[in-house]
Parts: structure tokens; C-alpha cells; sequence
């Protein structure tokens, strides 16, 4: 799926601009962003529920504007606005059935059973979990190629969290699927996924191949005899801490010349912190003071 | 695919409502039978004609410009069991000559009576809010139930969900208008004797395509509101209001014409109130009002197929879900809305000509000409709060939900 030039305004307020990325097979990427940012609106416009002012969506070379047919390959359900609220679940499995022509009937049946679901059972009678739980099974059984799910753990409890994410894994690695997932629970998000596209002021302002990331990046505790921190950190490296002469500073492309550089400068402390996503997330998004970070 | 998720969807509904609709022609047929058996059967209606013959007249002598009165028993049964008679008024019919020899003959048919039924009892009034309801139904429910964002992530495109909505949700329904319709046609010519029955099967097939028409009309413009409006309580509103207007609008038409009726002075005519075939029956109204019915409601259909291509459904609160068409629904709006109440109800004209020509006042032509612009003005105004400032429905549906809940 390639998406080019994306742009979305809601009530004359920019939303999404020029967004612009790729998602290969067997990819599962994240999508991060803060509250507000737009990621939930990335996913409807992908979906085909909103319309963008510009840009395109393809799918093996076919925009979904010109060759509808291909969305049969994205699965989506919005989470605040469906129509599953007033339906059965064996209904529910119908319409997606027929919606989804490589809807895997077989697999549906045995997860319904596996996880004790009752087809009669009306979907506002289950609870969060087993809600979230009901759409991942439909999302696996549907068999479309890109998998697009917002905030899917969100209110979950630890059990049908696992179950839920067990059951996504397994399903994207034996069929060589795509997902696409908003989160907010990072430190989960981070076990789950390759990849991380950071939506911020409207655009995707970096996609992180988090093993690159791992090789890459650095967390470091700093401390230097004096108040005043090099410009050689602050050139290159995203700050997530400052107390007193304690600096504690992402370095996203991290090189023993660099080290070597650091070093020069004769810090007190020079302590590698372990990197984790919430670390990017934070020297990302996060709104820095003025003057900080002297 | 697409037909298959609305057959899932829509099948239940479709088939009661078919069904309601198929049931309620039976049941008019079946009610009006029984009205007129029952008036056959009458014991009383000897003992009642004794009692006021001298009150019952049969015709208007044009000589003696004076009503006839009737000549027997035998003459006010016949009169009292005829299935069809001309509408109220009936004095300008029988002024012009038409006796009740000529209207009680089946094979006589003028395109100029109102003809109606001696033995309807509004029963017919249901299709005219059943199929309205449902056209605006039509597009609104999925609107406002989430499935909008089911359809438009299916791999089909709008034109598709549309058309395909057309073909297998509304058709069908229509069709159970044409076959109850006609059902109704068959039954009651079957049922009342052939001697009272003073309508043909034609005339009264004639009937069922007027009516069908009129009411497709009805279905197509309601669900044209149905498929531009978003908000939850403005938009049925706005269906609501748009009904009650559409039901009086036959009014307002007849009331143009009487209007000028009254300005050229042709005191001795009635404008010929049968346009609008809104029931089944001797009246088979007029083929090119058919057409009008059929061209307009096509229109609207196009424009709103047009614009169901464009919804994106972050606005589907809005009371209008194209902006871009705010200018020509508020166009129509007002204008629609002014001519029904400055027709309908106020109509200042009618009372102008009255008064200046057969009154000999001396009235000035300022006062109707003021009284339109001022019911327009107002018409517009509200239109336009509604239409163009959002933040007026959007509060009032806020204020109306806190209420509710609060209530509730």
C-alpha cells in the first residue's frame, strides 16, 4: 500500500498534510501520535469513510478512488461510529463475510468456539475486552492484506490483552499479513512492531525501523562539570530530561565518532540508558521549554 | 456483493414494510366493502328517508335555480350505494348540468371531476406518511447507525452502494405499492356490485399509475432529504415539516388556480381539483402531471446520487451534508415553504380579488403584495439560521439531547 500526498481539513482545520508513506508485507507498523494528532483520521480516510482534499491510496499500483474493488484488501472497523451495536454477532460474521470474499469461515468458527463466543449474543451485551476481542477475530478471519486497527488495546485488561495480541501475531505471521496500529500504549506497541510512522503537526515526521532504531539509537545520562551542555549534544541528539546538571538526551544516530566527540568533553557521567519507544516518542512529541537545554 | 449486504440488512424491514403496504390496500379494500355493505343493509335508512326526503335534494334545476328533490325510495338508494360522486363543493358540477345519471354510468369519465369515494374513511392516508417515512428512511438510517462507515469501506464505490440501494431496497417497496394498489383496484371493483360500481377497471388502473406516481414522487423527495441531512434532530424535522407542507400542497395549487379564477371573474367555475390522484379510484388524474411527478423525482434522485459521491463522514452531524449545496436547498426551501403558507393559509390574494371585485372595496394591491414578502422574509430567515449557522443546530441538538437525558 502506497499512500502519497495525503491531505484531510475538518471544519477549515488542517488535519492531515502531505502524508506520505509505504506499508510492505508482512509489515506490522505503528502509528503514534499525540492526542488529537490525527491518527484515527489517517485510518478513516484509508478505510474510504472520509475523503481527502488530495492524494491517493494505492494498492498494487490501483488507487481505491478508481479501483474501489482493491479496498477489499484493507479491513477497518472504527471503533465510535459502527453498526455492530444493534446486531448479533453471527450477523456481524455475515456482513463481513460477504463484504470480504476470502472471509475465512473455518478459521472464524474456531476462534468463535476457542474463546467461548455465543453467535446469539448480541455485541452491546459483551464487554470491552471480549468486544476487542470479537473484531481482531473478524480482522484475522477477513483475510485482507492490511489490517488497519485503532487503539486495539485500549481499556483492555491484562488477559484479553494478551489473548487479543497473541491472537493478532499469530494470525499476521502465518498469513503474511499487514497492520497498520494506532496505540498509545507504546511500551506494548514497541513488542509488537517493526516499524513506527510519529504523526506530529499534521504529517508523519518519522518512520522508524525500530531494529535499525535499536542499532542506531542511543539513550544517554549525561552530566559535564559545567551547567552548559555542548552544542555537539544538543546538534545532535533530542533531549528528554534536564535536572540541575543531569541531561538526559536521545541520540538517533549514534557513532563512535560521536562517543568519541562526547567524551572529549570530559562528562561526569556517561551512562547508557536502555532505549525503549516511549523514549522516541517522548523527545519527539514532546513540547520543549525554551532555553531548557543551555 | 453490495445487493447481498442490503438483502441481509434490509430484508426483514423490506419484506414488513411490503408487507404493511400490500396489507393496508387489502384492508382499504376490505374496509370499504364492509362501509358499503353496511349502507346497503341499513335498516334505518327506509324510516331515515321518510323522515327528510323533503331535505334531499337529487339536482340543481338550472331554470328554476333551485335544487330538485328526489323523485323516490328506489332514486335515493341508488344515489346513497354509488361507489363514486363528485368531490365538495358539487354545486359547480351540477350547476353546469352534470346530473347523477351521468355520474352513476361507468363508462362516463371526464379528467375534470374530483371524483371521490362515497365510502373511504382516510384509511388511504397511511400510504401517504408510510412511504414518505420510508423514503426518508432510506438513506438516513444508515446515516445515523454507523453502517455508512461499513458501506464506504466495502470494496465498491458510491455510485455502486447508491444505485444498488435504488434497485434492491426502493424498488421493491415501490413495486408493493403498484401490486397493493392494484390488488385494491381489483377487489373493490370485484366486490361492490356492478349496478353501485360506477368506475371501470381502466379508469381505476388509470388511477393506480396517478397515484403511484404521486407517491414515487413523495418517496424520491423524501428520501432526497433523507440522504442530504445529517443531523439527528433537525434532520427529521425537517422531513416532518417538509410532509406536512407536501400534504398541503394540492391545496396551495388549487388555491393558484381559484385565485385566478377570481381575477378573470369566472365566478362559475371551481379550478378542477384533480391533479393530485392521492387516492385510488374513479379519478385518474392527468398523464403530464404523472410525468411532472416522475422528471422531478428522477431530478432530485440524480442530485442526490450526485452528491452521495462527495459525503465524507466527519461532517455527519451537520444539518446539511453538502456544504456546497447550501445555497440552492435554501432556495428551494423558502420558496416552497412561502408558497405553501402564503397559499395555503394566508393567501392574501384570494381575499384581495374577492373583496375588490365582487366586494367593490376599494383595496390597495400593497397589502397581499406585503403580506407575501413578510411570510417569505420569515421563511428565508429561518431557513437560512438553520442552514448556514451551524453552530445554532449543533447547540439546539446539544440542548435537546442534555434534556432528554435528563428526562430520561
Amino acid at each position: 500500500m502506497i499512500v502519497k500526498q495525503l491531505t484531510k481539513t475538518i471544519d477549515h482545520r488542517s488535519v492531515l498534510k502531505d502524508i506520505e508513506f509505504e506499508l510492505s508485507k508482512s509489515e506490522i507498523v505503528g502509528l503514534v501520535g499525540r492526542n488529537g494528532s490525527g491518527k484515527t483520521t489517517l485510518l478513516r480516510v484509508l478505510a474510504g469513510q472520509y475523503l481527502p482534499e488530495t492524494g491517493d491510496i494505492t494498492i498494487d499500483q490501483k488507487s481505491v478512488f478508481q479501483h474501489p474493488i482493491v479496498k477489499q484488501e484493507i479491513f477497518f472497523i472504527d471503533e465510535k461510529e459502527n453498526f455492530l451495536r444493534t446486531y448479533s454477532l453471527q450477523k456481524i460474521a455475515k456482513f463481513y463475510q460477504i463484504a470480504y470474499p476470502k472471509f475465512n469461515q473455518l478459521l472464524f468458527s474456531d476462534l468463535v468456539k476457542k474463546h467461548e463466543f455465543s453467535l446469539k449474543q448480541n455485541y452491546r451485551q459483551l464487554s470491552k475486552g471480549q468486544q476487542a476481542l470479537f473484531q481482531i477475530i473478524l480482522a484475522v478471519s477477513s483475510n485482507a492484506r492490511y489490517l488497519l486497527l485503532d487503539e486495539p488495546f485500549d481499556g483492555l485488561d491484562v488477559i484479553v490483552k494478551k489473548e487479543v495480541i497473541g491472537l493478532l501475531m499469530e494470525h499476521l505471521g502465518e498469513h503474511s499479513r499487514t497492520a497498520l496500529i494506532s496505540s498509545h500504549n507504546l511500551p506494548e506497541l514497541e513488542n509488537l512492531v517493526d516499524r513506527v510512522l510519529l504523526l506530529k503537526d499534521q504529517s508523519i515526521i518519522k518512520d522508524y525501523r525500530l531494529e535499525e532504531m535499536r542499532e542506531k539509537a542511543k539513550k544517554l545520562q549525561l552530566v559535564f562539570k559545567t551547567k552548559k551542555v555542548p552544542s555537539l549534544v544538543k546538534e545532535n541528539s533530542k533531549m528528554l530530561d534536564f535536572q540541575g546538571r543531569v541531561v538526559t538526551v536521545v541520540f538517533e544516530h549514534f557513532s563512535e565518532e560521536l562517543e568519541a566527540a562526547i567524551k572529549e568533553f570530559d562528562p561526569l557521567v556517561y551512562e547508557e540508558l536502555p532505549l525503549s519507544l516511549e523514549d522516541l516518542f517522548e523527545a519527539n512529541l514532546k513540547q520543549h521549554r525554551k532555553g531548557s537545554l543551555k | 456483493m453490495i445487493r447481498s449486504i442490503y438483502f441481509e440488512r434490509y430484508k426483514k424491514v423490506l419484506i414488513a414494510a411490503c408487507v404493511l403496504v400490500i396489507g393496508s390496500c387489502l384492508f382499504n379494500a376490505v374496509n370499504q366493502n364492509n362501509r358499503w355493505k353496511n349502507a346497503y343493509n341499513d335498516p334505518n335508512d327506509k324510516q331515515y328517508y321518510e323522515q327528510y326526503k323533503d331535505d334531499l335534494s337529487s339536482s340543481w334545476d338550472n331554470v328554476e335555480t333551485q335544487e330538485v328533490p328526489l323523485t323516490s325510495y328506489k332514486d335515493y338508494r341508488q344515489r346513497r350505494l354509488t361507489f363514486y360522486s363528485i368531490g365538495s363543493p358539487d354545486s359547480f358540477y351540477t350547476q353546469e348540468g352534470v346530473t347523477f345519471e351521468i355520474i352513476s354510468k361507468a363508462s362516463n369519465y371526464s379528467k375534470m371531476f374530483p371524483y371521490v369515494s362515497n365510502f373511504s374513511y382516510m384509511s388511504e392516508a397511511f400510504l401517504s406518511l408510510f412511504v414518505p417515512l420510508i423514503g426518508f428512511l432510506l438513506f438516513f438510517i444508515d446515516q445515523k447507525t454507523g453502517f455508512n462507515q461499513f458501506l464506504f469501506s466495502l470494496g465498491a464505490s458510491r455510485k455502486e452502494l447508491f444505485k444498488k440501494k435504488l434497485l434492491y431496497v426502493a424498488l421493491p417497496f415501490l413495486l408493493s405499492i403498484l401490486v397493493g394498489q392494484s390488488l385494491y383496484a381489483v377487489l373493490i371493483h370485484t366486490l361492490i356490485p356492478a349496478p353501485y360500481m360506477n368506475a371501470t377497471l381502466g379508469q381505476l388502473f388509470t388511477s393506480v399509475i396517478s397515484n403511484f406516481c404521486l407517491l414515487s414522487f413523495m418517496f424520491t423527495s423524501s428520501a432526497f432529504i433523507g440522504s442530504m441531512v445529517g443531523n439527528i434532530v433537525f434532520g427529521p424535522l425537517t422531513w416532518a415539516v417538509y410532509w406536512w407542507l407536501m400534504l398541503n400542497f394540492p391545496r396551495s395549487v388549487y388555491s393558484v388556480g381559484n385565485i385566478i379564477y377570481t381575477a378573470k371573474q369566472i365566478t362559475h367555475k371551481q379550478f378542477p381539483e384533480t391533479l393530485f390522484v392521492s387516492s385510488v379510484g374513479k379519478m385518474g388524474g392527468h398523464w403530464w402531471m404523472n410525468l411532472l411527478f416522475i422528471l422531478l423525482g428522477s431530478l432530485l434522485m440524480f442530485w442526490a446520487f450526485k452528491k452521495y459521491q462527495t459525503i465524507s463522514l466527519e461532517n455527519d452531524n451537520a444539518y446539511l451534508l453538502h456544504k456546497k449545496s447550501r445555497w440552492p436547498i435554501w432556495g428551494i426551501m423558502t420558496l416552497f415553504t412561502s408558497f405553501i403558507l402564503n397559499t395555503s393559509f394566508f393567501d392574501p390574494w384570494l381575499y384581495f380579488f374577492s373583496e375588490k371585485i365582487y366586494g367593490q372595496v376599494d383595496i390597495s394591491i400593497s397589502s397581499p403584495i406585503l403580506s407575501n414578502i413578510t411570510v417569505t422574509l420569515i421563511v428565508g430567515l429561518i431557513c437560512a439560521f438553520i442552514i448556514f449557522f451551524r453552530g445554532f443546530t449543533k447547540t439546539l441538538t446539544r440542548a435537546l439531547n442534555k434534556l432528554n437525558q435528563r428526562t430520561g
